[in-house]
């Protein structure tokens, strides 16, 4: 048997066509599988620098402040008018300084509460900045 | 030993290390009390130790004015502070009482550079940290360069 | 003693010879000739050629000297060639051998190695039309794959009988690239697009270049199982040398494995070529479809090349397409030459090797698809 009659007999157009298809298949999905090899490499290397992948840390929820004390209330006043002595934003190591000098008691600590209550902000230039809204509402 | 490496693993900087790195890293560090006000380190002394803030705040003053604080377990308190000549960079105060975990700079500089990899991570970790809490700290300052001696 | 000589004379060459071995001695010098002074495909054509001589030496039936009686030597060591045994380990060598870079660089390229491979049908059913059976059909498609030992393992499965015209041809046509390809070429494609300068391929890294073989075989294997004999071999050698760790396996893979089995190949196959056996109008139909297939799959490859350029930014040479019916490397210096006639500062050799080697990949493919159509 010969010509066209043969090829259809033995199947010879489908088998044609499906084969061509199936290289065709292969090569497409293996380029586009090897064209993204370097792309995957990349984000693996670079896996901890996604914000998806990071580990969230985790920030136990700040606990609400108890309201301030007297000597709290008064030391607060003291740094305010430090403050408004000084730039704005001001420097937090000029202000301690300050408050060293000045005499004020628990200097350390005392800052630390106003950074705490966010009477204290930092404007995420290296300075802070003096939230007068936090102070009315724990100090007034 | 477990609780260090607890505050290792919630830290940003050394979260991605792996458990064996994690185990050396913690082998590496002592536990110490801070006093509110006390003066960690000083800025132009001989650098000796690098820091990780298990709880209390501590307050980093830079020479130009900046300042950072520091209150997140788990921060780092470190490479900022270190200047190629082995001196600090920066002055740490602690505003609180609270505790570090205290690691000898030249375990830590041996470490890093025993293990090129490991280094990595810390460097690149370190440099996400910075960008993101600490835009303001200038990197050229970082000690990528700076280990080298 | 007068009857002791006549006996022996008898048993001679001299006596036995037939002019169908003659014609074939004639053949395989014609062979050793264009390996050793024309340079062509030697490492093949040299061995082939000298079998020939030493399958066409007219021999007394029943002593077991001549390749097909099961008790001779060359019978033994043909049974590599008709168990399939050979083309794998070959493979195994190029693929300890081969750089895949240029591939891995610029993946696209791969698809002009698919192209190629539409050759091998076409011929299959130009094959059909003439009146062999499919197994016989399929076998002399896949010379258009331009690969021998693709071709010697899918006729060693289908058509046995047919393994000495189907080798001679496959690795006559590629031995003849540099003067089959370029007037295909030439004819089919424009000075212009002959002049197109391909981009610098991007430099990849030590990890893609292993995971690759990895990847490509799980990926192959899983499409056309039928594959696996040589995809795996030729996926394996080439992650013994990429590994690094294994460069002594990788070494044996591409030195003494490959040359060792070439030789043994060659020289079984070129045995093969017995006069009675080889000379038949089959094999002249297989010639000629042989050539047909090559002409196809080379022109396939140009046009598909010239049809993607319809779709990309980055003009590829359509001269690649070419490239793609394995035949390594000789048809992508093959590109190199006719790119270089029309400017002699392109340089299309490494990217001509892309389609060159995934056109081994779809051949390997393509025959592993073919084998389970028949069986």
């Amino acid at each position: 048997m010969y010509g066209i009659e043969a090829i259809a007999k033995y199947n010879g157009w489908a088998i044609s066509a499906v084969g061509v298809s199936i290289v065709f298949t292969g090569l497409v999905l293996l380029s586009l599988s090897i064209s993204r090899i370097h792309k995957v490499l990349d984000l693996w290397d670079n896996r901890n620098n996604i914000q998806l992948f990071k580990k969230k840390v985790v920030k136990d929820p700040k606990p609400e402040l108890p309201p301030f004390t007297p000597n709290e209330k008064a030391s607060a006043r003291q740094f305010r008018l430090l403050i408004s002595t000084m730039d704005d934003p001001f420097s937090l190591q000029r202000l301690l300084h300050l408050a060293k000098i000045s005499g004020l008691e628990r200097p350390h600590a005392s800052l630390d509460h106003l950074l705490k209550a966010r009477i204290i902000e930092p404007d995420h230039q290296g300075h802070h900045l003096f939230n007068s809204e936090a102070f009315d509402r724990f100090v007034s | 030993m477990s609780g260090e490496l607890k505050i290792l693993e919630k830290g940003t900087i050394f979260s991605s290390l792996a458990p064996n790195d994690l185990k050396r890293l913690g082998s590496l560090m002592e536990t110490r009390d801070i006093q509110e006000g006390e003066t960690l380190a000083t800025r132009g002394e001989k650098a000796t130790q690098v820091f990780i803030l298990a709880s209390g705040t501590l307050l980093i003053a830079m020479d130009d004015g900046k300042t950072a604080v520091m209150e997140t377990p788990g921060d780092f308190i470190g490479m900022e502070l270190l200047s190629s000549k082995g001196e600090y960079i920066n002055t740490v105060i602690s505003l609180t009482r609270g505790e570090v975990l205290a690691i000898k700079r030249d375990d830590f500089i041996d470490l890093i550079q025993e293990d090129s990899a490991l280094a990595e991570t810390i460097m690149d970790q370190w440099h996400s940290f910075l960008t993101e809490t600490l835009p303001f700290v200038e990197k050229e300052a970082s000690p990528d360069t700076e280990y080298h001696y | 003693m007068e009857t002791l000589f006549l006996d022996f004379f008898q048993n001679t060459g001299f006596f036995l010879c037939d002019y169908r071995n003659i014609i074939m001695i004639l053949v395989g010098m014609v062979f050793i000739y264009l390996g050793i002074a024309k340079d062509y495909e030697p490492l093949l054509l040299v061995p082939i050629g000298f079998g020939m001589l030493m399958g066409n030496i007219p021999v007394f039936k029943g002593l077991g000297l001549g390749i097909y009686e099961s008790n001779s030597v060359l019978h033994y060591l043909y049974l590599g060639v008709t168990q399939g045994v050979y083309p794998p380990l070959i493979f195994l060598g190029i693929g300890a051998m081969t750089d895949f870079s240029t591939l891995l660089a610029r993946p696209v390229l791969m698809l002009l190695g698919a192209a190629a491979q539409a050759g091998i049908f076409i011929t299959f059913l130009g094959a059909l039309a003439l009146g062999f059976t499919p197994h016989e059909a399929a076998s002399i498609g896949i010379i258009g794959g331009a690969d021998g030992p693709t071709a010697i393992f899918l006729t060693a499965k289908l058509a046995p009988t047919l393994i000495g015209p189907i080798a001679v041809a496959a690795y006559s046509y590629m031995a003849l690239v540099p003067v089959i390809q370029p007037p295909i070429m030439r004819l089919l494609t424009t000075r212009k697009e002959r002049l197109i300068r391909m981009e610098e391929p991007r430099e990849v890294g030590k990890r893609e270049k292993i995971l690759f073989p990895i990847i490509a075989f799980l990926l192959c294997c899983f499409l056309a199982p039928a594959a696996l004999p040589l995809l795996g071999m030729l996926c394996f050698g080439n992650l013994l040398k990429e590994a690094v760790v294994t460069e002594r396996l990788a070494v044996a893979a591409r030195t003494s494995i490959i040359d060792s089995v070439t030789i043994l190949l060659g020289v079984t196959v070129g045995a093969s070529t017995q006069g009675d056996v080889f000379l038949t109008t089959k094999s002249v139909g297989i010639f000629f479809l042989g050539a047909l297939s090559f002409c196809v799959a080379t022109a396939c490859g140009l046009l598909f090349a010239k049809f993607m350029n319809l779709f990309l930014k980055s003009k590829i040479n359509p001269l690649l397409g070419a490239a793609g019916v394995s035949a390594v490397p000789d048809s992508a210096r093959v590109v190199q030459v006719v790119g270089q006639r029309e400017d002699p500062t392109n340089f299309l050799l490494m990217h001509a090797m892309a389609p060159n080697i995934s056109g081994v990949i779809g051949s390997a493919i393509a025959a592993g698809v073919l084998w389970s159509f028949m069986s």
